[in-house]
């Protein structure tokens, strides 16, 4: 329709039509009616989404303004495993000793964190990391508190229920055997196997276990907290120190943002979207430590340089998502800042001095702290107002959740 | 929706384009040196967006240079062009431009090209290259000092980010029918990217085709044209000065866009001449289909868009004034998939029902050879629905050949 009005427009014969009027007028007022009739002039937009992932987004019961989880191809999400996997975490069996489970140092009342610095494994080992909520753990890019070669919740579930140094559940190549025949030799467990993984009649096996854990762990997901209904539109959902809270957080002085951002307020992040090329997998030294001065963190735990030997990498941490922050104390890797109001002071003054004792320094002086963590000038009301901001990211859906709650209890 | 539309019959009726009074600056080898100053300082008793607020047309990718005039005094634009014909066998070019805003001065060598004409194959060619602006259409080289209006066509902000310019090179080939009154150019440009929506050295190019048609009383021209660019990781930085890039309370979030715009226009006007009058019309449409993915530090979306632009004008001159009439309306079709509504919101790209829209009239008055005083009206509704302001200006533009 165009390109004939077009041409009706520029036939050469018109030009000898004297009248420059008609030439004019004809061609150019019933092209424009013809086209802007036959063109509606009116904006949408659509959102699609395919089978698949709707069929995700039901079996993680995910509110529709969280993105979809990256899931491994290896290990596909199903009921039956996140069912499985429940049961596994409240387990004790799984423990070589029978005496921790997952749901030793990860309580759901505490956004499945534990509430202490640093906790012990089953063997009365002391671990020198803070356990970590589990809210939102699908979104990270990598996983615990500083590991670049952790990609999948897979290869991280290993450590917990393997290790032996420190042990956790205690799990080791000895106990293996032991500990498998427990959900072997369990009628209702042998029903779950077998749910979980139809194709395999092998019975429970390690890797069932950890993919299994893993599914449930992926349904871990906090998006009701007063903070969501603000994003969805309830303006009145944050109180006006929220919102203060939350233009300080996002601003130029306290640059919380830059590592602390996004709907999982984390940039270590990645969902079904992410390209590969696109993912960050970032770590800072946010100044809580500088032993000796030279930047070290206690000798115990130096974050990513235990990985890597380089200098650099000292205290290298990557940022946690903050959402449940209010439940998760104490904080940081350690667990050594004890409320909210203490990191946001840690913040503002541009790191941590530890006055006395073997890892006696200023954190504030490390040359190996980020560049983003200058230290500010804040009043106690904008302080407040960061700490009450933070509180909004509380979801009382999630620590109250009947889907992740203890299902042995239940019976 | 048809009752928005309605002021396009009564436009379309009226139709009939201008010669510019003052042309944007193309040049061929058959010009003299010339050196011109051109200004444009207007008066604004009201603006689109609060101060420190950004303009932000709902649903569309904006970028480059839009940024809409604050209220009060400012000198929109100043320009130095110059000229120079070396033996008739090229020349140079160039144009140094000054624009001012949120009280800032920014001078800027805005082109710098050399160019020449040769006969081959009994056809006339003409090569350029350098800094140059687009050839595709002159809506896209926006100038306070040289356009009608005071403020830049919205097609021209939302779609190419105010005036083009970019490193590149172009090459036409140029003929006249004479028997048919008519005169052709047919040309390709190559730029290094360095213009929205393309980012820099990932190049945009285009292919042109304008027709003019001349008798006695009457001239008409058509151009039809289509722009491909591509953009990697493309971020808005028109207010990248000063302002919070994070989810501040009600702002936009910060995004990237990498992808391709494939940009089509079509351009009609027709000029008639009667007596002491000079009546003009002219219709624009440009479309941007684009195609890619739109990202945060965190998140992405897939997009696929489509951004139309339709834009009437007309004029009616009788001596030393002159009467003028513009009309534009944009709507956008988005689509993203693997995302949330959530997110797309907060990249500023929900847009449904909202058809950015402005009507601007103006009269302009050539009181001296080298000055004319341009009085308008605008009523603008383009950041967002029912955000409607009405913009009343007064102004001169000003031109002076030194040479
Ligand atoms: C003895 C306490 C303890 C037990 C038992 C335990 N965890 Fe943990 N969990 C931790 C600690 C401490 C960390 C941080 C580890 C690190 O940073 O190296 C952690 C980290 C994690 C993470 C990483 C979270 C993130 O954001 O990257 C996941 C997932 C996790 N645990 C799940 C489990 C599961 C599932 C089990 C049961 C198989 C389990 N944990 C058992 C203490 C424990
Ligand atoms: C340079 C990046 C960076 C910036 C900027 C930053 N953080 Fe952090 N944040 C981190 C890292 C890394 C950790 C973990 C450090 C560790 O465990 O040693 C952390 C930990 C935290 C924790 C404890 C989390 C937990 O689970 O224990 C809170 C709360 C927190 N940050 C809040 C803030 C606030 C509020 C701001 C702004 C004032 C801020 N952060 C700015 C990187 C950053």
């Amino acid at each position: 329709m165009l390109f004939r009005s077009l041409g009706r427009l520029t036939l050469p014969k018109l030009s000898e039509v004297d009248s420059s009027l008609s030439f004019m007028f004809l061609p150019l007022s019933l092209f424009v009616m013809l086209f802007v009739s036959g063109c509606n002039v009116s904006s949408t937009t659509t959102v699609t989404s395919t089978e698949t992932e709707q069929d995700l987004r039901t079996l993680l019961d995910l509110p529709d303004h969280m993105p979809l989880p990256a899931i491994p191809e290896f290990n596909p999400l199903t009921k039956e495993k996140i069912t499985l996997g429940r049961f596994l975490f409240y387990d004790k069996q799984l423990s070589a000793n029978q005496t921790q489970s997952c749901g030793s140092c990860h309580f759901q009342s505490d956004a499945f964190a534990d509430g202490i610095s640093t906790p012990i494994g089953s063997t009365g080992h002391a671990l020198v990391r803070n356990s970590q909520g589990l809210s939102n753990v699908a979104y990270n890019a990598t996983f615990t508190w500083s590991n670049d070669t952790f990609f999948e919740l897979e290869d991280q579930l290993n450590v917990p229920i393997r290790a032996d140094d420190p042990i956790e559940l205690g799990v080791t190549d000895a106990e293996l055997d032991t500990v498998l025949s427990r959900f072997n030799n369990d009628e209702k467990y042998q029903e779950m196997f077998e749910a979980a993984f139809p194709d395999s009649d092998s019975g429970a096996t390690m890797n069932k276990v950890i993919f299994s854990l893993a599914s449930f762990v992926r349904t871990m997901i906090s998006a009701k907290s007063p903070y969501d209904e603000y994003l969805l539109g309830d303006k009145e959902a944050l109180t006006a120190q929220q919102k203060l809270g939350f233009s300080l957080f996002n601003g130029e002085k306290f640059e919380c943002f830059h590592c602390h951002t996004g709907i999982n307020f984390t940039v270590s992040y990645k969902d079904a979207n992410t390209l590969n090329d696109a993912l960050l997998f970032p770590f800072f030294n946010n100044g809580l430590y500088n032993v000796n001065s030279d930047g070290s963190y206690p000798a115990e735990d130096q974050g990513l340089f235990d990985l890597s030997s380089d200098p650099t990498d000292k205290g290298k941490f990557r940022p946690p998502s903050l959402r449940n922050i209010e439940f998760t104390a104490p904080y940081m890797h350690d667990g050594s800042i004890g409320t909210l109001r203490e990191v946001v002071e840690h913040y503002a003054r541009g790191g941590t001095l530890t006055e006395y004792g073997v890892n006696a320094g200023d954190g504030k002086n490390s040359p190996y702290k980020s560049a983003l963590i200058l230290g500010f000038s804040a009043t106690d009301e904008e302080i407040d107002a960061v700490v009450s901001f933070l509180e909004s990211l509380s979801d009382y859906d999630f620590i109250n959740n009947e889907k992740f709650s203890n299902p042995h209890e239940e019976n | 929706m048809l009752k928005r539309i309605k002021p396009i019959w009564l436009l379309s009726l009226l139709s009939i384009v201008y010669q510019p009074v003052m042309a944007h600056q193309k040049v061929s080898l058959s010009e003299k040196d010339s050196i011109k100053v051109l200004a444009a300082i207007t008066y604004r008793n009201n603006q689109i967006v609060e101060s420190g607020e950004i303009w932000q047309p709902q649903g569309f990718l904006v970028g480059g240079e839009a940024v809409p005039a604050e209220d009060g005094a400012s000198l929109d634009d100043a320009q130095l062009q110059g000229y120079m014909n070396l033996n008739k066998e090229y020349y140079v070019a160039a144009k140094l431009s000054a624009h001012s805003h949120s009280g800032e001065n920014s001078l800027e060598l805005e082109n710098l090209w050399f160019g020449t004409e040769f006969q081959f194959a009994q056809q006339m060619f003409q090569i350029e290259a350098g800094k140059i602006s687009t050839e595709v259409t002159d809506t896209i080289n926006y100038h306070s000092s040289i356009d009608i209006f005071s403020q830049a066509p919205l097609s021209a902000d939302i779609l190419f980010g105010r005036h083009f310019t970019d490193i590149g090179a172009r090459f036409a080939l140029m003929n006249s029918i004479d028997q048919l009154n008519s005169s052709y150019k047919l040309g390709i440009e190559l730029f290094s990217g360095d213009n929205f929506p393309a980012t820099s050295g990932d190049g945009s190019i285009s292919a042109f085709s304008h027709l003019t048609f001349q008798s006695q009383s009457f001239q008409s021209i058509a151009k039809l044209w289509v722009m491909y660019a591509k953009a990697e990781q493309r971020e808005d930085v028109r207010y990248s000065e000063g302002h919070s890039h994070g989810v501040s309370v009600d702002n936009v979030v910060q995004s990237f866009f990498t992808g391709d715009t494939l940009s089509t226009g079509i351009y009609l006007d027709g000029t008639w001449d009667y007596e002491q009058w000079r009546f003009h019309g002219e219709f624009e449409w440009i479309q941007a289909q684009i195609d890619g993915q739109i990202s945060t530090t965190t998140q992405s979306a897939y997009m696929d868009a489509v951004q139309s632009s339709y834009r009437l004008a007309a004029f009616v001159e009788r001596e030393k004034h002159s009467l003028h009439l513009e009309y534009e309306i944009l709507s956008v079709d988005n689509e993203f998939s693997h995302t949330t509504e959530t997110f797309i919101e907060q990249v500023g790209l929900s847009n449904n029902g909202f058809e950015p829209n402005r009507l601007s009239v103006g009269w302009h008055y050539a009181f001296h050879p080298d000055f004319i005083l341009r009085t308008e009206w605008m009523r603008d509704e383009s950041n967002e629905l029912s955000q409607v302001s009405s913009i009343v200006s007064l102004g001169i533009q000003w031109r002076y050949n030194l040479l």
